[in-house]
């Protein structure tokens, strides 16, 4: 057979018939993108690898708990956060929520990415930012605006009221304003 | 949504995380290429039902033709006769307080099956708590073994099973034991989510098999042919001839409590084509007046792993009492083209780079279908393409030729986005084939529409007159209900409410967002804190909240906010003892369920690390807490005697979601629990320890958020999907429990998290 190019749904029912190569599929699909989300958690390129392996695993063991009518991507990436979330409270790398926060969006709407070289050194300043903002704001800024989750998905995700994933959201977007340096909040 | 800010983030990543990571061979290596679930291949059984099938194709009219399998609950189906043993009584091996049970055995002329149970596994086994700065450890994935008397080991060739974190339980086909054996052992080398070295591994556990008792209950297979009725054509174009139904029944069982059906579904013959591999997400099961009738998949029968042209399933319908017949339903279902015949190509140029794009922008036909070939993208390892159809096409596998050598790609894939969109991708394990490429389709994945029934009722039931309709637990919320109460019921508070909400939202200006006060009675609204989180005391005198230094309280007589000594930013989910003097919550830096005086004094940690596994759920009176603990058939509610950290379990609910909520006085608690097979959860009320449980809403499988207890009990307020924004946006509505009154909450600025008695109140 011609390669291996199977959409996720016939990745799933191969592995629920026990063939291993369809954990394979979904781990080229969504390695690259899990490993950056998670990394956007942890700040540690080496755990954030150990989280999403983690994941992959997870699912291989529980695939028959998967509910087939959901999309995978979502069940996947919401494993990849909470395993971010779990590491991070092993590795007590949790920060404090010590500052007034403040919006992720005024400052990214406003940055022009029309280099490569400005597109890098954004980069290193949104990296450096977000590493100061405690794990629970840095995983929904990576659920919110990396991976697209809309915040139902995120409540679900973390097992948090809507109201809670808005506030988490509204001081993360204020905090990194601030570290970013586009304003102070207003009290 | 934001595309910069995506980029952004994913550059930020990316100066980290490199395009080319590869994982698999770390979880190949992990896994020990040992999958837990397999099925059985080219056993006798397949070549059984695929002589079924082949009748049941022919014929076209629903009889039973014989009785020659069993069935043995937890083992499967069985050849019945001679020759057949089981194991001569339970083995329980126990190790440091773990214990391993196998339940089961059987051993037939073509096959052995073993069942077994861990339980208590230890949470400080897991392989998630290993210490702080260790590397992780990796997590158990059992290899299990069967070793004979000879020495020589055997491998399950089939079986299901799975976990609750602290146990597991498997069912393992192995091959069949010689007829002059009657010993065998059963190897774990570890336990599954263990790390190694945290709990007893290689265990060993004997077994004795002995003729199977004259009274084994093997309940017998009925084979049947499937009816194919009504023939319905696929929707996806007309067809000369009437195809027929895609599902068959072949086999049925018939339990005390229910009935397993099982059967097929077929390929089919669209306009596009046969459309091969069937794959039908949901099957709605209704009775004859159209009710759902609850089913689940079954877990103890090994299904045949078909071929192209039919998938297998079974299902066990629950209860016997329905309105025969009961009908199968399935709306659509994914098929595949096999060879649609479609190629392109492109010319990537010389040294073709990562990142590089070229338009293609060309129609194919695929089938009777127009999928547009977007752009190819040059990647790390291979391409990518992208393509843009009708929503027909959900798929499509590709395979690059027009290079030579030809080397066939390693890996790859894609699948539709849901608009019509399908993106796939092939990955080279060495050099990357570049210039004049033809990129052929292999195949493609449809969706094909149907609907498509089948019928099927327990025979000797035809003609009878259908039982007294079974009444179905009635929910005060429903679907419809909530759609009637949003178009019907103004917004409103009921005059009388009583007491006072806590809401979330931003205050009357906008400038600061945290926690509001609305009085039921005069409706006036007062902004008290910044925080999230309130939760308002049983006395209703006060309010805890998660502040930006800890846990704060809000003193509705001072009008004071303090925030708790001892409590840090990471203390969250807290709930109020009965007499209003504590606080239980669990802090999430170290996993550790706490309570403190609200003064802050009595700090203390009644779990520890173990607030992964146990959530929080309330106070059943001053000297207990309730916490839930994984089970094997569910969420178990706990309680936890604070004098001396006994626990003992209360009932079980099938459901993990983290919504359930004591009421104020510890009398009843909400939580959302399995309506059923595969009908979803339902939020439910009940006694503490169970009794009286009651469902409130069932919404078809949607999540509801967090139920809010009125301080008298007579109420909740939910949070629903809002008709307007329902991905996104949560309303509520009050739920009167007695009368089942739904009432829409008007707009107060927010979400409502808590509801204080009245001042003064009762």
């Amino acid at each position: 057979m011609p390669g291996v190019t199977l959409d996720d749904d016939e990745a799933i029912r191969r592995m629920k018939g026990g063939d291993i190569g369809g954990l394979e599929i979904l781990v080229r699909r969504y390695q690259v993108r899990a490993v950056r989300a998670a990394f956007l958690v942890t700040q540690d390129e080496p755990l954030a690898e150990d989280v999403v392996q983690d994941a992959f695993l997870h699912l291989h063991q529980r695939i028959h708990h998967f509910d087939d009518r959901r999309p995978l991507e979502p069940y996947l990436m919401r494993s990849v956060i909470n395993g971010a979330l779990n590491a991070m409270r092993r590795e007590r790398k949790s920060t404090s929520l010590d500052a007034d926060p403040g919006p992720l969006e005024s400052r990214l709407q406003t940055a022009s990415v029309e280099t490569e070289v400005e597109i890098a050194e954004q980069a290193r300043e949104v990296l450096h930012a977000l590493s100061q903002l405690p794990p629970r704001q840095r995983a929904v800024i990576a659920q919110r605006y990396y991976l697209e989750l809309s915040e139902q998905e995120m409540a679900q995700a973390l097992e948090a009221p809507p109201g809670t994933i808005k506030w988490l959201l509204h001081a993360a977007r204020l905090r990194l304003r601030e570290l970013l340096g586009s304003g102070r909040s207003t009290p | 949504m934001n595309r910069i800010a995506r980029e952004l983030l994913d550059a930020a990543a990316r100066t980290q995380v490199a395009d080319d990571i590869d994982l698999l061979p770390r979880i190949s290596a992990r896994l020990e290429r040992r999958t837990l679930v397999q099925t059985l291949r080219a056993r006798p059984l397949t070549a059984v039902l695929a002589g079924l099938l082949a009748l049941a194709l022919l014929s076209g009219v629903a009889y039973a033709v014989g009785h020659s399998l069993g069935y043995i609950p937890g083992i499967g189906l069985v050849e019945p006769g001679s020759g057949l043993r089981v194991l001569a009584e339970p083995v329980v091996v126990e190790r440091d307080g773990i214990t391993l049970t196998v339940t089961q055995g059987l051993a037939s002329s073509d096959k052995t099956v073993l069942s077994f149970r861990v339980e208590n596994i230890p949470e400080s086994a897991l392989a998630r708590d290993y210490a702080e700065g260790e590397t992780p450890p990796p997590t158990c994935t059992p290899s299990e073994r069967l070793r004979l008397p000879d020495g020589t080991t055997l491998s399950p060739t089939g079986g299901q099973g799975g976990g609750w974190q602290l146990g597991f339980e498997f069912r393992d086909t192995f091959d069949p034991l010689p007829a002059d054996v009657n010993e065998a052992t059963l190897l774990v080398p570890c336990l599954l989510g263990t790390a190694p070295g945290l709990a007893p591994e290689n265990w060993e556990v004997p077994l004795v098999f002995v003729p199977a008792p004259p009274d084994l209950t093997v309940v017998p297979v009925i084979e049947i042919t499937p009816s194919p009725l009504p023939t319905v054509e696929s929707g996806a174009g007309p067809a000369e001839t009437p195809a027929p139904s895609p599902i068959s029944i072949e086999r049925t069982i018939d339990l005390e409590d229910g009935t397993i059906l099982i059967g097929s579904f077929h390929s089919i013959t669209t306009s596009d084509g046969l459309a091969t591999s069937p794959y039908v997400w949901y099957v709605r099961i209704t009775d004859a007046d159209g009710n759902d009738v609850p089913y689940e998949y079954t877990s103890d029968i090994d299904l045949p792993a078909g071929d192209e042209r039919t998938s297998a399933w079974a299902y066990k319908i629950i209860g016997k009492d329905h309105a025969w017949p009961l009908t199968l339903a399935v709306e659509s279902m994914d098929a595949t083209l096999p060879d649609p015949q479609v190629s392109f190509e492109f010319d990537t140029g010389p040294s073709p780079q990562p990142g590089q794009e070229w338009s293609i922008n060309q129609d194919l036909n695929v089938g009777n279908h127009v999928l547009r070939v977007l752009t190819a993208t040059r990647t790390p390892d291979g391409y990518g393409f992208s393509f843009q159809g009708n929503g027909a096409i959900t798929g499509i596998g590709i395979d690059i030729r027009g290079f030579s050598p030809y080397v066939a790609p390693v890996g790859g894939g894609g699948g539709g986005g849901g608009d019509g969109s399908v993106s796939v991708g092939v990955a080279y394990a060495g050099s990357v084939p570049e210039g004049q490429l033809t990129v052929f389709i292999h195949s493609a994945t449809i969706t094909v529409p149907g609907p498509w029934s089948i019928q099927w009722e327990p025979e000797g039931t035809a003609g009878q007159p259908a039982p007294a309709a079974t009444p179905g637990p009635a929910a005060c919320v429903t679907d419809e209900v909530w759609e009637q109460a949003r178009a019907s019921v103004p917004a409103s508070v009921p005059p009388d409410l009583s007491g006072r909400l806590l809401i979330f939202g931003p205050n009357a200006d906008g400038t600061k967002y945290g926690i509001n006060t609305y009085e039921l009675a005069d409706g006036t609204r007062e902004f008290i804190a910044e925080g999230s989180w309130p939760t308002v005391s049983p006395d209703g005198t006060k309010v805890v909240f998660m502040g930006n230094d800890g846990l704060a309280v809000y003193d509705f007589a001072s009008g004071e906010t303090l925030t708790i000594p001892g409590t840090d930013p990471t203390d969250y989910r807290m709930v109020w003892s009965p007499d209003s003097q504590k606080i239980a919550f669990i802090r999430s830096s170290t996993d550790q369920v706490m309570t403190i005086n609200v003064d802050g004094t009595g700090q203390r940690q009644v779990r520890d690390n173990s607030a992964v596994y146990h959530a929080l759920v309330g106070w059943a009176d001053s000297d207990h807490l309730l916490l839930t603990e994984p089970g094997r058939e569910g969420v178990i509610i706990q309680s936890l005697d604070l004098s001396d950290g006994s626990t003992s379990n209360l009932f079980t609910m099938s459901s993990n979601k983290a919504d359930t909520v004591v009421s104020q006085g510890g009398q009843w608690i909400a939580f959302t629990s399995s309506l059923g097979g595969m009908l979803g959860n339902g939020l439910y009320v009940s006694h503490l320890d169970g009794s009286q449980r009651r469902l409130v809403a069932a919404l078809n499988g949607r999540a509801l958020y967090f139920p809010v207890w009125s301080p008298d009990n007579r109420w909740l307020i939910l949070g629903l999907p809002d008709p307007n924004d329902p991905i996104d946006e949560t309303a509520q509505a009050f739920v009167e429990l007695n009368t089942c009154r739904v009432i829409p909450l008007p707009d107060l600025g927010g979400e409502v998290y808590s509801w204080g008695r009245a001042q003064g109140g009762p």
